[in-house]
């Protein structure tokens, strides 16, 4: 059984169907990559699945149970973390209240939520010294981090990741691809990872789909990065 | 300079009332983002049950205060669920407009129970005080300006040492990220929505202890305290406390130098103009309150139904007129509300601003009439005229002081225009007046209930000629782009504030005529007739009503004044039982469709394009088939 299983979803915005009769697994503590182009329909995937959007047909399931709809906190304590496109940083919260506000919303005390920020420190050290900061003055490298770390804190199954790289370096983006392999392996986190730039996503991916215009034209292992990566190419472009 | 002195402290511990008042609107509306107005509702509530506890049934002062305190957060969290789980996903707007209804519904509950007389409470703190600084400060009021300090210093602490206060902050920053968070955002919003409402029950139960308190006074005060909330951006508590405090002592220090009637109110509107006129930044959350987009809505299927109910309605009226002249009364309410709510169709329905000052609006149309008519003894058309110049010229002020602010800033500027109008205006020389009292006889052609209906119902059908006219006038045309994309018509060369200011001197006349047709019916009054209460409730009729179309404000008022006279359910004098009505109207509407109840009277364009398709269906099938048949197979 999947840690995740999209079966048959459809998502509509008003009278636009944006996603179509889309089946999706992410297997347990693999990373999955959704590839298409603007407008395919993969941020509105990530965003039903974490409950910003209802489904209009389909089953979602989680663990084998379905994920309640439109209950995006009740989604997020079931273990589902999600890292939205543009980041999502409280950026008037300092760097420690961000990670509090995580541990504290899945019901964890002071000194549990303490316990589990030292423990993603250790993936993230250079935060350790921002902890004071408002979040909203770090650079977008420092910002993506905290948002990683802070979705990560709460031990969650699954982490939903909306383009993490965009807008920034490409040396920033490989680091942050790195944090999210190391936590792939070292924390068992399953990943289902939006992303254009194809090749990195290729490369880091076990599994990849292909969405074009809202439904899925492609999916396949990763097993061959520069086959699968020409291969996506072609309908991503 | 003593007097100075004891002015300032004196309004200080005034302010302290103030102050709470502002903490409780802004904790709400920065968790929320909604502009919570049953918050008065709530303090008179307070302030009431404090009252009835203490000086009725003699429960001890302690007791009472957190009889009260307790009684109103379960009204509170009541609130919440109406305007929250009812209304999950409606804009920060409808949400405000729901809290404006709950308002409405409150005070005339408690005019119902409570009368509008002024009533006292046994005061919460023992009789006497203490000397600061040569003044006297009475036990009560050092009370309420400690409490309030105690209030800001507590809700501080609450937000930056305790992790529901954390999660509150969070809400405030970005409601869907901390939701993605794992926190609940209906907890959350509960929680504090509690908070402010036993806030609002402090603060009923300290102004009832300060002395006599009367309903009015509640809308007056909730306007302070939204003023004190905008000198902390609707962010900072401690500066909408200090704001509180600052309005109370500039109130005070007023009425000292300048002993004019409603000197303090004065201060406030100037202080309040500069400060909204002078601030040209604005957290976001408030710039972007606007009353309100056009939406896409659709008409309804019952439409042709509800015309046939609208006009059987209006026949119905006419002839009971005819029948008995008693009727004539109602009918000329109906249409004085109905000549106001016309005054918001050019304001609210086609240029998207608000005003919470159109009782003053329509008190200088009375008083216009009585200054041109009895003082002048002018002809009574010429008037007429006066009226509507005048109110056309002091709505031209308004807009001009108003076409540059917000949904917040406007609607505490008009009703900071509304208060100083009541509260100064009508009480100087200029109305030639004696303490405001007005006699205006109508002439002896409409001096009976179906004359005046049939004068009034001429000038309300003039008037709504008038706004169809503008409506498919060119002018109308450039107004309707405005509140659809102001900036992209500005491209176009064409100046939004033009049409802003030129709707609010419409609205202005017409306002002014209601005012008029008011003083022509109850033909004696005193500025209170005019008091800011008034402005909500026009304000309330017309919305239900709908502001979007020019049959809204025939069906508003028709709904809410005539049906509950025909249903025998209003007790004479009294508009309570429409306001509760309309109260609870705007809170279903608000959940179901924006356009009031001429939503439900628009022909839907499912319907309309059946009937183009159903006159050319023969050609659209035939040029398909046409189509079809030179396909290459």
């Amino acid at each position: 059984m999947a840690l995740l299983e999209l079966d048959q979803v459809s998502f509509n915005y008003g009278p636009i169907t944006a996603v179509r009769d889309l089946s999706l697994d992410v297997e347990e503590g693999k990373i999955v990559a959704l590839l298409g182009r603007n407008g395919a329909g993969k941020s509105t995937t990530l965003s039903g699945i974490a409950g910003l959007l209802k489904p209009r047909t389909g089953r979602i399931s989680f663990e084998g149970n379905p994920l309640p709809r439109s209950q995006v906190s009740r989604v997020a304590r079931m273990g589902v973390a999600y890292v939205p496109e543009g980041r999502g940083v409280l950026g008037g919260l300092t760097v420690e209240e961000n990670l509090n506000a995580a541990a504290f919303g899945h019901g964890l005390d002071r000194r549990e939520a303490r316990i589990e920020i030292d423990r993603v420190l250790e993936h993230f050290p250079a935060i350790s010294s921002r902890m004071n900061q408002r979040a909203g003055t770090m650079s977008g490298g420092e910002q993506q981090m905290m948002v990683l770390m802070r979705a990560t804190l709460t031990r969650p199954r699954l982490l939903l990741v909306d383009e993490p790289g965009l807008g920034l370096a490409p040396i920033i983006v490989r680091a942050v691809y790195d944090q999210l392999i190391e936590l792939n392996r070292d924390e068992g986190l399953s990943v289902l990872l939006v992303e254009q730039y194809v090749e990195l996503a290729v490369e880091t991916a076990d599994q990849v789909y292909v969405l074009q215009k809202g439904e899925l034209v492609h999916s396949g292992p990763c097993s061959d990065v520069e086959a699968t990566t020409d291969l996506v190419a072609t309908y991503v472009g | 300079m003593d007097l100075y002195i004891a002015a300032i402290v004196s309004g200080a511990a005034v302010g302290g009332t103030y102050a709470l008042m502002a903490v409780g609107i802004t904790h709400v509306f920065n968790v929320t983002r909604v502009l919570n107005f049953a918050h008065a509702g709530l303090v008179l509530w307070g302030a009431n049950i404090y009252a009835s506890l203490t000086f009725e049934r003699e429960w001890p002062v302690v007791l009472a205060a957190l009889a009260a305190i307790a009684v109103v957060t379960l009204m509170g969290l009541v609130s919440e669920v109406l305007v929250f789980r009812f209304a999950e996903r409606a804009t920060p707007v409808k949400k405000a407009i729901m809290t404006f209804g709950l308002l409405m519904v409150m005070l005339a509950v408690a005019v119902r129970i409570y009368g509008q007389e002024p009533r006292a409470a046994i005061s919460l703190m023992p009789r006497g005080g203490f000397d600061f600084i040569g003044t006297r400060v009475s036990w009560q009021q050092g009370t309420n300006l400690l409490l309030a300090a105690l209030v800001v210093g507590g809700m501080g602490m609450f937000l930056q040492s305790t992790r529901r206060g954390l999660l509150t902050r969070a809400m405030a920053e970005d409601e869907t990220v901390t939701q993605l968070l794992g926190v609940s955002r209906s907890s959350v919003a509960r929680l504090n929505w509690a908070i402010a409402s036993a806030l609002a029950g402090l603060t009923g139960v300290l102004i009832a202890s300060l002395g006599v308190f009367f309903t009015g006074q509640f809308v007056f005060l909730f306007f302070v305290g939204l003023t004190a909330s905008l000198v902390g951006g609707l962010r900072s508590l401690g500066l909408a406390a200090l704001g509180g405090i600052a309005i109370g002592v500039i109130q005070n220090v007023t009425t000292v130098a300048w002993s004019a009637i409603g000197a303090g109110q004065v201060a406030i509107f100037v202080a309040v103009v500069a400060l909204v006129l002078l601030r040209r930044k604005w957290p976001d959350e408030v710039s972007n309150l606007a009353w309100s987009k056009p939406e896409a809505e659709d008409g309804s299927r019952a439409w042709l139904v509800g015309r046939v109910a609208l006009v059987l309605g209006w026949g119905a009226l006419i002839l009971a007129i005819i029948n008995d002249d008693i009727w004539g009364t109602t009918g000329v309410t109906v249409l004085i509300y109905t000549l106001v709510a016309y005054s918001f169709v050019p304001l609210t329905g086609w240029t998207g601003q608000i005003s919470l000052g159109h009782g003053g609006l329509m008190a200088v149309g009375a008083y216009t009439l009585g200054e041109a008519y009895i003082y002048h003894e002018l002809p009574f058309g010429v008037a007429i005229l006066a009226v509507v110049v005048v109110g056309a010229f002091v709505g031209t002020l308004l807009g001009l002081l108003t076409f540059r602010l917000g949904f917040v800033q406007t609607a505490v500027v008009t009703l900071s225009f509304a208060s100083v109008v009541v509260s100064w205006l009508l009480f100087t020389s200029l109305t030639h007046t004696t303490a405001g009292r007005l006699a205006v006889f109508a002439p002896g052609y409409l001096d009976t209930g179906r004359s005046l209906f049939v004068g009034i119902g001429v000038v309300t059908i003039v008037v709504a000629g008038v706004l169809w006219s503008l409506r498919n006038s060119h002018w109308g045309t450039v107004t309707l782009a405005i509140r659809t994309n102001a900036d992209m018509v500005r491209h176009f060369g064409v100046s939004p504030v033009r049409a802003r200011v030129g709707a609010f001197a419409i609205s202005g006349a017409i306002a002014g005529l209601g005012g008029a047709a008011l003083i022509l019916l109850i033909s004696i009054t005193g500025p209170a007739t005019f008091g800011l209460t008034l402005s909500l409730t026009v304000l309330l009729y017309a919305v239900v009503g709908g502001t979007e179309s020019l049959l809204g404000p025939l069906t508003g008022s028709l709904v809410l004044i005539a049906l509950p006279k025909a249903l025998d359910l209003t007790q004479s004098g009294n508009t309570t039982t429409s306001d509760i009505i309309a109260g609870v109207a705007i809170i279903y509407l608000m959940t179901t469709r924006w356009d009031g109840l001429s939503g439900i009277l628009k022909r839907p364009a499912s319907s309309k394009a059946r009937g183009l398709l159903g006159s050319r269906g023969g050609v659209a099938d035939a040029d398909a088939t046409e189509m079809a048949s030179t396909s290459p197979a």
